[in-house]
């Protein structure tokens, strides 16, 4: 009896983290296993009489050097270093304003709130609107210009659509931030000067370095894995000026079912991520996982 | 707070448990998987008239926007998850899905209920056929998948009213066509030509730019043996006449964004002066008098050269179907006579059977008719004649993805017939041909 | 003191145009709802017309209430029903409960939120074929519950951290199961953290995408977001239609927007924000 009682106590934690592990390994962990093994063949599930060949990493070799591949690693690399390089600076500024004293802070904020809760779908359908030949704004203002026929400016509104969506998250969680930052140091310091600013430096960087830290780790993450937005606005045109990894492999996986070829493209990509999540813990020295 | 507790856990239950009903009903229905629009919408009036004749049988149209059908198809198909008992396809999927045994043979059924086969015409009859060779790469070496719905094939559309204007003559080749279109950019100050430059997802900037090709000497992109071919003169003649038009202003830079719904609009608005066409779909645009502006004062001819390019689709059972029958018997209602001809008469859905285009309705519905039945007979397409090969839509893709690099000012024009045969080369490798 | 006020002017005035850049393409895509289609093309483009519904009356008559709405509710609930049951109960006892090898287990879990879901469609869309699931619900509250589990355990164990250690070793004392004082003690402690949680969740299921239009293909599975990009087909788009489907769809989260959004700014920072 004695024993039981011990035993259920000492299993009973994890019989509350069973569960969620139950699912995350059937669900996440094994799928990925799958599509490893997946990606070492030459097969088509739309296609089952080709059969399946066993090629190795071949697979990966062949997508490092397919150029509309490598075109939606840079478009990738391009729309999501842009993006959060105007996010930061318009987010932050925008936190800044909103936390000093001003009228109308709450319906500054709730406007300025509202796009983080949309759907990339119905962002991109907005945007598209707006931009589409036929009856756009746009074309309208600059008489005739479609900006989604042209790869450079087609780009261009893949980031600004992107931007729009996202600074509001930039500036939430900002603002927060500077919430928590101590009211009366920072008055001395404003008016101290030079003395004070260095103080100021002292208290404000490390209350916000690991928030920003965070913003910019996620924020990077989900413009890495940017699809629904790419797919609804321009589906990766015109002719692959704005592809980007997802689009591209769910192309080859969906579209040509391509299916080991897709399985190491979409691998190619998990690992591009995470090299550039360990970067971010190298330089900024801080780690997302000590909890 | 407890019985707000039990509600929510109720709802939650609820809710829960609509995720998991499967409806259980006594009747048979069919899933008809159509492309949203025309086809779906002609689909679905028929759908009465076959309730009524098979009162045991219901019938669901689900359309599907045509910019993922194909998509949405195969990987319903792949899947075998049975959501479809008919759809309708073409070419390109066909030539997957009957080696792939996706599609049910219809050979018995066709035998029990007597269709008539000879009545349809040859070119509409290819794809659920793959062109006569089904039986050599069916699973089961049947030779039927598929009964033929919809036939398309490109005609020129133009205005007449202008010809007439300016006492132009019907070009008989696509040289002195260019003229004539010069002639009416200077005169009337609208576009010469306009054409599908679009290249996803569909495959009609290749309708477009064979429809020339095929009638300046060019040829298809591969060689019954699968040689890449690409790169030949006739090609060549025909890219440089696209690359003039764009650059000359003969046809708009927005032609990047056309498929092929947008051309019938651009014409219907009087904004250009020249288009190759699917047919039917072009006239109802045309003579419709509430949108179309140019009603009256179009005429339509084969296409200069008379070499015709065509497209078309069948309706099939798909193999997972639990009612095989039951869907042919819709299949074989939907391309009856009687319902093909009310179909192209109220539809405009292109006519496949010989008997519905020699009627007299149809004649007084579309009086080139004759014209029409010609062009459908030697249509070609670049499946008929090679292998069926399951990465025709790779190689359409660097097909016209290239040619509208070059069109579109991007690479010059024997470069990107080179590149054409070069990547092309390369995924037939891939795919182990 | 003039730059004072120098500073205040700009500070109105960025403010001011940011919001007014923020708004507009929502107010656009409304006007574009209500317009008929010979107002959409009109040149120049309108802004002052009479508005029309007819654009929502075709969306409520065509059944697209009826499957695809239906549908998003049915996945978001579940899934939210799922994704905060199993990951309240795991952020539990990851932060509360001392367990051998919990910070290992953490880690793995946050690595889990760097996968692509692109990487996991194509298995799940084979894996799932083979045992029939393609084209139902349990496809998508499967898929998004995985993707959004890790998410979830991150945003809860910041609230389950701040409860105070007092609460537990009080029901402890008092001889409370390792489940009562879990279900009786901090939970209703944490019930403002999980609330937003939940409405994360929902509004992550609702506005899913990728696995949505890959791993459904009829309306009697599909959810919102495919039934919107059902209107922007090659037959020349019917951009009131599309544009009245995406209205629909922005409802809940406008709701939560408005009426919640004290919830949704917490869940947005309370990772980041200690």
């Amino acid at each position: 009896m004695h024993f039981l009682a011990r035993f259920r106590r000492r299993l009973g934690p994890y019989g509350f983290v069973a569960p969620a592990l139950v699912v995350l390994c059937g669900v996440l962990l094994f799928p990925l296993a799958f599509s490893f093994y997946m990606s070492l063949f030459r097969f088509s599930i739309a296609r089952p009489f080709l059969g399946r060949t066993f090629v190795g990493l071949d697979n990966y070799v062949l997508a490092l050097q397919d150029a509309p591949f490598l075109r939606a690693i840079k478009n990738t690399l391009i729309i999501t270093f842009s993006s959060l390089g105007i996010e930061m600076i318009i987010g932050t500024g925008i936190a800044v304003m909103l936390h000093s004293k001003i009228k109308f802070e709450s319906l500054y904020r709730t406007i300025l709130f509202f796009p983080v809760i949309l759907s990339y779908v119905v962002v991109a359908v907005l945007w598209r609107i707006m931009m589409v030949a036929e009856i756009g704004l746009v074309p309208y203002l600059t008489g005739g210009f479609a900006p989604l026929s042209n790869g450079l400016s087609a780009l261009l509104v893949v980031i600004l659509a992107n931007v729009w969506r996202n600074i509001p998250f930039v500036f939430t969680v900002v603002l927060a931030g500077l919430k928590t930052l101590p009211v009366e140091p920072l008055e001395a310091a404003e008016i101290d000067g030079a003395q004070g600013l260095k103080k100021f430096f002292y208290i404000v960087v490390p209350i916000m370095k690991p928030i920003f830290v965070v913003v910019l780790i996620m924020r990077t993450m989900d413009c890495l894995m940017m699809f629904d937005l790419v797919y609804i606005l321009t589906n990766g045109g015109p002719r692959g000026a704005t592809s980007t990894v997802s689009t591209f492999a769910v192309e080859t996986a969906f579209q040509y079912f391509d299916t080991g070829y897709a399985s190491a493209l979409s691998f190619i990509i998990f690992f591009i991520i995470l090299i550039i999540t360990v970067l971010y813990t190298k330089v900024f020295k801080t780690n997302v996982f000590a909890k | 707070m407890k019985t707000t507790n039990r509600m929510v856990v109720l709802l939650v239950i609820a809710i829960l448990s609509l995720a998991s009903m499967t409806s259980h009903a006594a009747e048979i229905v069919l899933n008809v998987a159509m492309e949203a629009g025309r086809m779906a919408d002609a689909a679905q009036s028929v759908v009465p008239d076959f309730e009524a004749k098979y009162p045991h049988i219901k019938v669901q149209i689900v359309p599907i926007p045509y910019t993922q059908y194909m998509q949405r198809v195969t990987t319903e198909l792949a899947s075998g998850s049975g959501a479809f008992d008919v759809l309708e396809s073409h070419f390109l999927m066909n030539a997957q899905y009957i080696p792939s045994g996706f599609l049910y043979p219809l050979d018995d059924f066709i035998a029990k209920y007597n269709v008539d086969m000879d009545d349809f015409v040859i070119s509409a009859v290819a794809p659920g056929t793959l062109a006569g060779r089904a039986a050599e790469v069916s699973p089961d070496g049947k030779s039927v998948y598929g009964l033929p719905y919809n036939s398309d094939v490109l005609m020129m559309v133009y205005r007449k009213d202008l010809y007439d204007r300016y006492g132009l003559e019907y070009p008989t080749d696509w040289d002195q066509a260019y003229e004539n279109m010069k002639v009416l950019k200077e005169k009337e100050g609208i576009y010469g030509y306009v054409f599908s430059g679009a290249t996803h997802p569909a495959t009609h900037l290749l309708a477009d730019f064979f429809t020339v090709a095929l009638n300046t000497g060019g040829n298809f992109p591969l060689s019954p043996d699968l040689k890449p071919q690409m790169n030949t003169p006739g090609n060549l003649k025909a890219l440089e006449l696209f690359i003039k038009m764009v650059e000359e202003g003969i046809a708009s830079e927005g032609t990047q964004e056309y498929l092929y719904a947008e051309k019938n609009t651009v014409i219907s608005q009087g904004l250009a002066a020249h288009m190759s066409q699917y047919m039917l779909s072009a006239f109802f645009a045309m003579e419709d008098e509430t949108s179309s502006s140019v009603a009256g004062k179009i005429d339509y001819k084969a296409v200069p050269g008379g070499n015709g390019f065509c497209g078309g689709w069948t309706v099939s059972v798909a193999a997972t179907s639990k009612y095989p029958e039951e869907a042919f018997l819709f299949i074989e209602f939907l391309t009856n006579t009687e319902n093909n001809a009310k179909l192209a008469i109220e539809f405009g859905n292109g006519p496949v059977r010989r008997s519905t285009i020699l009627s007299p309705e149809f004649k007084e519905a579309y009086p080139f008719a004759e014209d029409l039945l010609v062009a459908l007979d030697s249509g070609q397409s670049q499946y008929f004649n090679a292998p069926t090969l399951p990465i025709w839509d790779r190689i359409d893709q660097i097909v016209y993805t290239n040619l509208a690099e070059a069109i579109y000012g991007n690479l010059d024009a024997q470069e990107a017939l080179e590149l054409i045969d070069q990547e092309v080369a390369r995924a037939l490798r891939q795919a182990g041909y | 003191m003039k730059k004072r006020r120098y500073m205040a002017v700009f500070k109105y005035l960025a403010l001011t145009l940011l919001t007014l850049m923020t708004a507009f393409p929502l107010v656009w895509l409304f006007l574009t709802s209500v317009k008929t289609e010979r107002q959409i093309f009109a040149s120049p483009p309108l802004f002052f017309f009479q508005p029309t519904f007819s654009a929502y009356k075709y969306i409520a008559s065509s059944g697209i209430i009826g499957s695809y709405f239906v549908n998003s509710i049915i996945v978001s609930v579940c899934t939210v029903v799922f994704t905060v049951t199993l990951g309240s109960m795991c952020s539990y006892a990851l932060v509360r409960l001392k367990l051998t090898g919990s910070r290992k287990l953490a880690s793995g879990i946050l690595v889990f939120q760097m996968l692509p879901p692109v990487v996991l469609v194509v298995p799940l869309y084979v894996l799932m074929s083979r045992i029939n699931m393609i084209n139902t619900h349990w496809s998508l509250i499967l898929a998004n519950t995985a993707i959004q589990l890790p998410f979830c355990i991150w945003l809860l164990s910041s609230y389950f951290a701040a409860v105070p250690d007092a609460l537990e070793e009080a029901a402890l004392i008092d001889g409370a199961s390792l489940f009562q004082t879990y279900w009786r003690i901090i939970l209703p402690v944490t019930l403002p953290g999980l609330f937003a949680t939940a409405i994360f969740v929902f509004i992550n299921s609702w506005n899913e995408f990728l696995f949505a239009i890959n791993l459904t293909t009829s309306p009697a599975a599909q959810t919102m977001p495919v039934a919107v990009t059902g209107f922007i087909e090659a037959r020349g788009v019917a951009w009131n239609h599309l544009a009245a489907a995406a209205c629909v769809m922005l409802m809940p989260g406008l709701l939560f927007g408005i009426f919640a959004r004290k919830y949704l700014v917490s869940g947005l920072t309370t990772g980041a924000v200690k």
